[in-house]
Formats: C-alpha cells, sequence, structure tokens
C-alpha cells in the first residue's frame, strides 16, 4: 500500500478549503463569545504584555515566566514559513492574498487567545512544580472523561506532527541553508543541530524557555536586519504594493506574466486559499501547538496569559506583513507568479547587501528556535500518552531526527507528519467550540477583578 | 507656650493650674497612636476630642494616658462644645481620673493585644465577651478607642489580662516586603491583593486582623489585604487605586501588615 497516496487526500482535506472555513467560524465565534476580545481589549493586552516587558524575568512561582511561554510560543510559530511561506502565498495567490491573510490574523487572534485561557484554567500542577498543559488537557479535563480518546488523539497528532513540522522540515531547512551558502556537509549540520536540540530538550522546559527567550529576538532582530534594508531599496515601490493588496483581493489577471511568462489570472477562491491559508497556518491559531507552552506559564489569571496569545498573533503578523510588502514592493512576485517560491526569496536576498547568505542565516535562526519549541511539544504530546517515563525515549528520538533532517530522504514520513500537523486542529477546534462560553465567563470575571476558581480536580 | 510631657505632669494637675487661672486655649495630647485635645473657656472645659472620641468619651481616654507629650495653645477656640461646663462635670471628670488609677493596664498603650487559651473555665459576662473579640489583634489604645467607654473598656482589658484570657505583646517588627504592581481590573478599590502564603504569613506575624500599609517615593497608604494563589511577589490593585496612587504595573513598593485600628 502505498502510504503517500493515502496521505495526499487527507492532506488536502486538513489543509483545504473546508477545513479552512471551520478554523475562520470557529474564530468568529470565539470573538463573539469573548466580546471580540482582540479588539475591544487590545489596549489593555499591549500593556500586560509589551507594556510589562520589563517584567519578563519575574514569574508568579511557577517554573516559566509568562513572556517565557509566550516566546517559546513564538519560537514555535515564527518559523520559516513565515519567510518562505509567506512568498509563497503571495505567488499562489498574488499580492491580494495578503489582506485575507489580515482577516484570518485578525479573526485567529481570538482563537489563539482562548487556547491561551483555556490551557491555563485546566492545566494540571504537580507537586514537583511541574505543569501539563495543553489541548490534551483542555480536551480531557473540559470535556469530561469521555472525551478522553480525542484528548489521546490530539496527543498522538502532536507527539507524531512534531518529527515533520517541528524536526525534519526544519532541519532540512537548515541543512540546506547552510550547504548551499557556507558549503557545511549535512551530516555536520545534522550533528550541531543533534548536538544542539539534546542539550535544550534535556534540560527541561526551563532550557527551552531559556533558549526561545534569547532566539526570538535574534530572530525578529535578524529578520528587521534583513527585510528593511530591502523595503528601504523599494521604499518608491510601497505605496503601490500597498494599493494592489487592496485592488486584487477580489480577482488578479496579469498578461504575459508569471513564472511561465503566460498570462495569469486568480480567481477569489484561489485568493482566499492562498491568503487565508497562510493566515490560519502561519501563526499555528486553532492547531493548538502553543497552547503547551502558554500552559506552563505561572500566572495569577488565565486571561491575564490569553493577552500574550493576542501579543504572539500581532508579531507573527508583523513579520509576515514586512515579508510580504517586501516582496511585492520588490516586483519580483510578478516574475516568478506561480512559481519556485524558494527561487524567488532567493532572488530577493541576492539584491541585500549581505546577499543570500542573509537568507541562509534567517532560516537557520527562524528553524532553530522552532525546533526546540516542537521538540518540547512533541514531548509533553508523548507524556500525556505514555506518562513520564517517556520522555527521555522521545527527547532521543527527536535528536536521531534531528541528525537526519539535513541529509535529507524523508519525504514520505515528512509528508504525513504534515498531515498529522493539521489533523491536530479537528480535537482543538471541537474542544475550542465546547469550551467558548467557559473563555468568556473567564473573561468577564477577569475585568470584573474577580480572583481565578481553577476547575475542581477530578 | 507651656509644653511638656504627661509623665512628667500629670494631666489632671495640670488642667487644675490651667482652670484655676482661668485659661482659655487648647491642651493638646500627642499620643504616638492617637491625638487629643482639651479645650477650656475662662478656665472652664467646654470640649475634649481623642481620636475618634469626643466630649466625656474623650476626657475618659485623655485621663488615663500614662505619658505623651503636650502643649498649651492660648485663646485657640473650641470647634463645638461637648462638655457642658458645670460643677458636676468636673466631678465626674476627677472620678474618671480617680477610676483610672485602679486600673492595671500597660503603661504602653502600643502593645499589641492576643487572645490565649483560658487553662480553666471562665464565666465571662457579655460586656466582657464584646470586649474580648474586638480587642484581639489591636493594640491597647485602639482597643480602648474603639468601645463608647473607654474606662469601661480599659476596666474589662485589665481584668482579661489578669485572667491570662489576653496578653499584652509588643507589634512584632514587620519587614516591608518588595512587591511590584499588578493591575487588577474592575471596579474594585481600597484593596492589596497579596499571595495566599504572604498573606498567612502576615496574618501569623500580626496575630490577627491586620491592614497593609503600602509605600512608594510618592505616599503610604493603607489597604485592606486580599488573598489569592499564584501572586507570588506581586502586590495586585485596582485601576481606581492605581490612578490614585499614580502607579502602574511593575513598580516597586513596599508593603508590610498593621493591626487593624
Amino acid at each position: 500500500m502505498d502510504i503517500l497516496a493515502l496521505n495526499e487526500p487527507l492532506n488536502q482535506a486538513v489543509y483545504g478549503p473546508g477545513m479552512m472555513l471551520v478554523f475562520i467560524l470557529v474564530g468568529l465565534y470565539l470573538s463573539l463569545r469573548t466580546g471580540f476580545v482582540q479588539f475591544s481589549r487590545l489596549g489593555v493586552a499591549l500593556r500586560e504584555t509589551l507594556g510589562a516587558i520589563r517584567e519578563r524575568s519575574l514569574s508568579f512561582g511557577g517554573q516559566i515566566t509568562p513572556f517565557q511561554a509566550a516566546m517559546v510560543a513564538l519560537s514555535a510559530t515564527v518559523g520559516t514559513g513565515h519567510l518562505v511561506g509567506m512568498v509563497g502565498a503571495v505567488l499562489l495567490g498574488g499580492p491580494g492574498a495578503v489582506l485575507w491573510m489580515w482577516a484570518a490574523y485578525l479573526v485567529g487572534m481570538a482563537t489563539k487567545f482562548a487556547e491561551a485561557v483555556l490551557a491555563v484554567h485546566f492545566r494540571r500542577q504537580y507537586t514537583d512544580g511541574s505543569v501539563m498543559g495543553g489541548p490534551m488537557v483542555y480536551i480531557r479535563y473540559g470535556l469530561g472523561k469521555r472525551m478522553a480518546w480525542l484528548a489521546a488523539l490530539f496527543a498522538l497528532f502532536t507527539a507524531a506532527a512534531a518529527f515533520g513540522i517541528g524536526n525534519l522540515t526544519q532541519a532540512g531547512a537548515v541543512g540546506n541553508a547552510l550547504l548551499q551558502e557556507f558549503g557545511i556537509p549535512p551530516a555536520i549540520t545534522g550533528l550541531l543541530l543533534a548536538l544542539l536540540i539534546g542539550i535544550l530538550l534535556g534540560g527541561g522546559i526551563q532550557w527551552v524557555a531559556r533558549f526561545a527567550q534569547f532566539i526570538v529576538p535574534l530572530k525578529l532582530a535578524l529578520f528587521l536586519l534583513g527585510v528593511l534594508p530591502l523595503l528601504v531599496l523599494h521604499i518608491g515601490e510601497l505605496p503601490a504594493a500597498f494599493t494592489l493588496i487592496f485592488s486584487s483581493a477580489l480577482s488578479f489577471q496579469a498578461a504575459a506574466s508569471g513564472a511561465a511568462g503566460a498570462a495569469v489570472a486568480l480567481g477569489l477562491a484561489e485568493i482566499l486559499k492562498a491568503g487565508v491559508g497562510r493566515g490560519i497556518f502561519a501563526n499555528e491559531a486553532g492547531l493548538g501547538s502553543a497552547a503547551i507552552a502558554h500552559a506552563q506559564a505561572q500566572v495569577d489569571h488565565p486571561v491575564r496569559q490569553g493577552f500574550w496569545g493576542l501579543t504572539e498573533m500581532l508579531v507573527s503578523l508583523f513579520v509576515t506583513t514586512l515579508m510580504a510588502l517586501t516582496f511585492i514592493a520588490s516586483g519580483l512576485w510578478e516574475r516568478f507568479l506561480g512559481g519556485d517560491r524558494v527561487e524567488a526569496i532567493r532572488h530577493l536576498f541576492a539584491e541585500h547587501p549581505l546577499g543570500v547568505p542573509m537568507l541562509a542565516s534567517m532560516l537557520v535562526v527562524f528553524a532553530l528556535g522552532t525546533m526546540a519549541s516542537w521538540g518540547f511539544y512533541g514531548e509533553e504530546g508523548a507524556a500525556y500518552l505514555f506518562g513520564e517515563g517517556v520522555r527521555w525515549p522521545y527527547r532521543l528520538t527527536f535528536v536521531a531526527f534531528a541528525f537526519v533532517g539535513p541529509l535529507g530522504g524523508l519525504a514520505a514520513l515528512t509528508a504525513v507528519a504534515d498531515t498529522l500537523n493539521g489533523l491536530m486542529a479537528i480535537p482543538n477546534l471541537i474542544a475550542l467550540l465546547a469550551l467558548g462560553g467557559l473563555v468568556g465567563r473567564l473573561v468577564g470575571e477577569f475585568f470584573q477583578g474577580l480572583p481565578w476558581q481553577p476547575p475542581q480536580e477530578e | 507656650m507651656l509644653s511638656g510631657n504627661l509623665a512628667e505632669f500629670p494631666l489632671l494637675r495640670l488642667l487644675e493650674a490651667l482652670m484655676g487661672a482661668t485659661r482659655g486655649g487648647a491642651l493638646l495630647v500627642q499620643h504616638p497612636l492617637f491625638s487629643g485635645a482639651i479645650y477650656l473657656q475662662n478656665g472652664y472645659l467646654v470640649h475634649a476630642e481623642a481620636g475618634p472620641l469626643k466630649g466625656l468619651a474623650a476626657m475618659e481616654l485623655l485621663a488615663g494616658v500614662p505619658a505623651a507629650p503636650f502643649r498649651f495653645e492660648v485663646n485657640q477656640p473650641a470647634p463645638a462644645q461637648s462638655i457642658e461646663p458645670n460643677l458636676s462635670t468636673y466631678r465626674l471628670i476627677l472620678h474618671q481620673f480617680e477610676a483610672w488609677k485602679e486600673i492595671r493596664l500597660p503603661q504602653d498603650w502600643g502593645l499589641v493585644l492576643q487572645g490565649c487559651p483560658s487553662p480553666q473555665q471562665v464565666r465571662l459576662s457579655p460586656l466582657e465577651l464584646r470586649v474580648l473579640a474586638q480587642a484581639e489583634g489591636k493594640r491597647i489604645a485602639q482597643a480602648l478607642m474603639n468601645h463608647a467607654s473607654p474606662l469601661e473598656a480599659a476596666q474589662v482589658l485589665a481584668k482579661l489580662l489578669e485572667l491570662g484570657l489576653l496578653e499584652a505583646r509588643p507589634q512584632p517588627q514587620t519587614k516591608p516586603e518588595a512587591l511590584v504592581v499588578l493591575s487588577l481590573y474592575g471596579k474594585g478599590g481600597g484593596v492589596a491583593v497579596v499571595d495566599v502564603e504572604l498573606f498567612g504569613r502576615w496574618q501569623a506575624l500580626v496575630g490577627g486582623p491586620f491592614q497593609v500599609r503600602v509605600r512608594t517615593p510618592q505616599l503610604e497608604a493603607r489597604l485592606r489585604p486580599e488573598a489569592r494563589p499564584h501572586m507570588q511577589g506581586r502586590l495586585g490593585l485596582f485601576e481606581a487605586d492605581l490612578r490614585r496612587f499614580q502607579l502602574r504595573r511593575g513598580v516597586w513598593v513596599e508593603a508590610w501588615p498593621e493591626p487593624q485600628t
């Protein structure tokens, strides 16, 4: 039986328009239940997160600080998809896709907020201070014993998907970038990656969090260093880029354009699919992965951590938007429309004062952060399923994959893991739908100044 | 200006001298825990204040003050008249001074009263039970001022101390805790939210109900404490208080407990 043939339709279904519609509907439902918290409380959210950034090392007594939890989530979210994936979305849907991506982000903000709130509300804390949390825990304890199978399913998808999106894909990107730009053999890259990831995962959440606290600002600094010179180079085209985003949001036609040099016509469905798809999958809102990190933060009220979910989305939106604007302003999108996204982004960075090695450095740093966080997510999923004893075997397997990743040759496994990554959304979205009312109640209580009442232990 | 300390110039002798000289003005008593004033008009007592007390109740309290700095301010008019300037009132005040001589209460009214388990069964009157309940965790001065008749309260407190049902201990020295301000939303106010563990520690230290004293570079405030979990190192303040104290989230403040007044 050809596993890839089986995987293909399933992959198309979980990343297809039907599933995207479900993401959007759940996001809208959560927006309604929370009184559109992403807009009505945006000022509070910013004050509670970026405004309180100097409290980043202050915990509320937990293992990691709320800031660190958000950094672990951001470290996973802001990956290579924010660079290459964003360029890919513009190549598939034209500049108009960006507008739909923005819309999806705005709706997804409520989803990410709800995930973080529920993760803290339902997490289990053990006497040694360790915490187990995330969608598998809020499904299990929020929906009750009879839905334990759904929680287990989520944990299984997470533990398996981490080997794909969080490992092979990233390690492959690092291996390619280092080989092409610096001539480093994939075996050496694999060895270094395995060593670094092994050390980080071995230190538990504290080490992963410390690394995330360092790598996320580095990611953002490198990103600005990489993108701003290109944006300055094409600053004159920026107003036109904005106009294009709005004017081509419904349909797009170009004569003798695109990678094939032929006339290109994009309908609303294609533009929507490319834009909304990026707006959903780039930030992981709805997948439930970030909730595993947010659950680790010790805070006085779940809603306070939810604000970090909103800010996380804004940072992700900032990176994707800046990337898209730079690419559109460069004009390269017309030449590569429907073509290879890696080629397109390499051409874009060829104009950078530091050249394509700048892109390679960005990809390496972006991928590293994603790997460390996803390693933790996967480990949490496995620990939920099989208990604490599975942690080291899982870590060692993850490390082995990190070594193999740059060498390539595991396309089938990566494809299956990609599907499992998409499947994570199904149990999570069901739980979000069922627990939306509770999120709304917690928001109401927080703004009435009432203390948080954790759920009764079973 | 006449000034000194009641430990050297007993209040009764001082009043007799001022009355004998038909003086008018205010005799201001500056006890560390409250301020008092006795107003005279042409050598007659017309008004007295001590903490929240006024009139003869205030005189009752001032009559028992063993030591406190005082000063007499000439021609200071009385803000009100709460004492009838006649002979029977003077006799009553004399009786108050006499009654205080019989009461064995610690000289330091700053001591904190704490309930003790009684080794044997003791029958207490409703008044004694009420005073006992009200005095728990308070300083002697506060316990006296909380009662409509400080003299009566003093008599009961002295009995309770003698019976061993109450103990007067020095105010525990509490080191201010450095806490980071956390914003709380909603309509609340006048509340200092601290971690459950810190709340318990402060309660044990004070030995009864307490209030939280918060000190910032700009001001000091007393707030009602509230315990919440997961507030380690934080001091939760509602938005209204943050505005009132010109504070914001993330600011370090000092906080410590004080027995409730």
